[in-house]
């Protein structure tokens, strides 16, 4: 759904859209958050799902005329995970540290590994589940370099209804494998 | 298979081309691959409603009812505004007067309606 060319959808078009959401609908949204607070891993999806539901209402996120409510949902959904995770790597690592580590700001370093131990736990978690599939992993091979489906199937020899199936295992599978988005 | 190289953003990309395809796969899908969806779909739907509710709702008139409401509203919108999490964050109770500083701010700011009944507040 979206709304029409110059004008930015109304408040009380925003809560008649929120409220007349199908099954289907609400089911992308917990989706979309249950797979985001994976890297977020000290916020539940319903707090992330909350927090995008309250900056969509108060107008803090903008609804763009022409952009699918569904498709800026996921997108506001995203940004906030990804605000949240910026603004934990600037927290200072606990500890005892010293006023010549803070300005010498080795502290923030030490935040990073930690971001990539959530990532590479979470892929290595992916990996384990379709450790059997070959088509999926070579699915997640070409997304880690950023080939588009073509080139993916070109590469390992899988057609378009090949590709199709193997994605839709990976989306049942984590929805199955990580129902609540935690560990 | 070679496993890709970890990073952050190999990472978003996989959960971006996931979530792509949920975009666009067909409601009768989603709603079967999802083993408990009715209980799933009203738990999505009573986190909307709570947020739309509590917006929408009229400042309340007595002072306590006031205290009240702005605490229910920072309890389902707790990022919602430092200054009404500010004033419910010490021990001691917000005064009267605090309670009507915060509900003005968030009616200058759009974010509370004023009460329909043409009483404004100061």
């Amino acid at each position: 759904m979206a709304m029409g060319a110059g004008s930015q959808a109304r408040k009380a078009d925003i809560e008649t859209t929120l409220a007349g959401l199908s099954d289907a609908d609400l089911l992308r949204l917990q989706r979309f958050a249950q797979l985001r607070s994976r890297l977020v891993p000290w916020m539940a999806w319903e707090d992330l799902l909350q927090e995008a539901v309250a900056r969509v209402l108060d107008g803090r996120r903008k609804w763009p005329p022409t952009v699918d409510f569904m498709a800026f949902m996921r997108q506001t959904i995203r940004s906030i995970a990804n605000e949240h995770l910026r603004r934990e790597q600037r927290k200072p690592s606990h500890g005892e540290f010293d006023d010549e580590r803070m300005l010498d700001g080795a502290h923030h370093a030490n935040s990073q590994p930690e971001r990539a131990v959530i990532a590479a736990d979470l892929l290595d978690a992916i990996h384990t589940l379709f450790a059997d599939d070959a088509e999926v992993l070579a699915i997640l091979s070409g997304l880690a370099t950023d080939e588009s489906p073509e080139e993916i199937q070109r590469r390992s020899g899988m057609s378009a209804t090949q590709y199709a199936s193997a994605q839709k295992r990976i989306r049942r599978g984590l929805a199955r494998a990580f129902p609540e988005g935690g560990t | 298979m070679k496993r890709p190289h970890i990073t952050q953003s190999t990472l978003d990309r996989i959960i971006s081309a996931i979530e792509e395809d949920i975009l666009r796969t067909s409601d009768e899908e989603i709603l079967r691959e999802t083993e408990s969806t009715q209980r799933d779909a009203q738990r999505v739907r009573a986190l909307i409603t709570r947020q739309i509710d509590v917006r929408g709702r009229d400042v309340p008139r007595e002072p306590m009812a006031r205290r009240q409401w702005l605490a229910e509203l920072l309890r389902v919108r707790p990022g919602l505004s430092p200054t009404l999490s500010a004033t419910f964050s010490s021990r001691k109770p917000p005064s009267d007067s605090e309670v009507d500083a915060v509900i003005h701010r968030l009616l200058k700011r759009g974010v509370l309606k004023k009460r329909k009944t043409g009483a404004r507040e100061d």
